[in-house]
């Protein structure tokens, strides 16, 4: 073995890629060529040396810091493909199931099947967004919530209720809409007409 | 729990089990971060950026590799890039391209005209030489060099964090001891 195929293997002995054989020839030339033995032992020496370098210690809060940002910068992690179906599909038929009691509700005050059909027609649009609230005529019974398992009083005497909110009628609402509801003032002309009426 | 149930629990929802992955591998990926690119704060955001893409795409490790693998491959990417980028100047990328074909290309030498008993002195601040010998290797050996000497990955485990087959990281850790023996031999013998 010449110094040139030691450097060139080296690495192969070092790291024992080779039959013992061979270390036996590495080792006889290291024993001949002081230049080849020195050049094992600087390598060795400075491995040592360099695992002894003090590795660069991690900020006290680089896990905090990081559990932070993977909880504010990433979505929650989605859930496997097969699961998410159902997931949807449940959360499809849940939202069919609200809707549906949300016109059952409605059709217990509200003579006016027109109006339960738009709505049964998709006027109200299940969905996780708000929908826009349909144009509802003026009623003269008290509106019906959606079924949100939140307890509404109904409202009375009669009152004409202005709707203002889009979301009202969304059977995601989870309270009452925001009403601005209006005393409805006796017409005078009505009441003169009934009482000469009934005279 | 072993790193490959740690990710499985992770990806059912426990947010704890990743948060065990991390505090396992961060002292680790730390230093190997900064080995190679010498900054250590610099280090520390590319290590939180590893963690970061390796939680974005958990559902993609295959639990037949080593955890520890997968991620170092990712670490020493991010360190490639943000080598890469700093280099943008073209002069910069000139001497970077210069020395890299040098370094593979010299023969491989080892004389012992350079000892030089004088030297004392720089004993005083061995360590730091030694430190800087490792940071002076080319970026391609220093990987390499790091991985090995100082992380003890095997050669496949090196092959496959970097991306390159067996027989060239063989190669190029021979040549990063050789040019760091010539380096350090002044200073230790």
């Amino acid at each position: 073995m010449d110094c040139r195929e030691f450097l060139g293997r080296y690495s192969d002995y070092d790291d024992s890629l080779i039959p013992p054989i061979e270390v036996e020839r590495f080792r006889a030339h290291m024993a001949a060529c002081g230049s080849c033995a020195r050049y094992d032992r600087v390598l060795r020496k400075g491995r040592m040396l360099a695992r002894q370098i003090p590795a660069p210690r991690p900020s006290e809060d680089f896990v905090p810091r990081l559990t932070r940002r993977l909880w504010s910068e990433l979505p929650r992690r989605h859930p496997a493909p097969g699961t998410a179906t159902v997931a949807a599909v449940g959360a499809t038929l849940l939202l069919v199931a609200l809707s549906s009691l949300g016109l059952l509700a409605r059709a217990r005050t509200d003579s006016s099947t027109g109006e339960l059909m738009r709505m049964a027609l998709g006027e109200v649009v299940p969905g996780p967004t708000a929908p826009a609230a349909p144009a509802m005529p003026d009623r003269t019974g008290p509106p019906a919530f959606p079924v949100t398992g939140v307890a509404v009083p109904r409202a009375w005497p009669a009152e004409r209720v202005d709707r203002g909110i889009a979301s009202s009628y969304s059977p995601l609402v989870t309270g009452p809409p925001a009403y601005r509801v209006e005393r409805e003032r006796p017409s005078l002309t009505a009441t003169t007409s009934r009482r000469r009426t009934l005279d | 729990m072993d790193d490959p149930q740690l990710a499985a629990a992770s990806l059912a929802g426990e947010a704890r089990a990743f948060t065990v992955l991390a505090d396992r591998y961060h002292a680790r990926l730390l230093n190997f971060i900064h080995r190679m690119i010498g900054d250590r704060d610099r280090a520390e955001d590319l290590v939180q950026e590893t963690f970061v893409r390796v939680y974005k795409h958990l559902h993609r490790y295959d639990q037949n590799r080593k955890f520890s693998t997968w991620a170092y491959t990712i670490a020493g990417n991010l360190a490639k890039n943000e080598l890469r980028n700093r280099s943008r100047n073209p002069l910069v990328l000139f001497q970077t391209i210069k020395k890299n074909w040098e370094a593979d290309h010299r023969p491989l030498e080892w004389e012992d005209h350079r000892y030089k008993p004088d030297d004392l002195f720089r004993k005083r601040d061995l360590r730091a030489r030694v430190e800087e010998a490792v940071a002076e290797l080319p970026e391609h050996h220093r990987v390499v060099f790091v991985l090995r000497e100082l992380e003890g990955k095997t050669y496949e485990e090196i092959s496959e964090i970097t991306g390159v087959n067996l027989g060239t990281v063989k190669s190029r850790l021979n040549r990063a001891r050789n040019a760091f023996a010539e380096r350090i031999a002044p200073l230790i013998d």
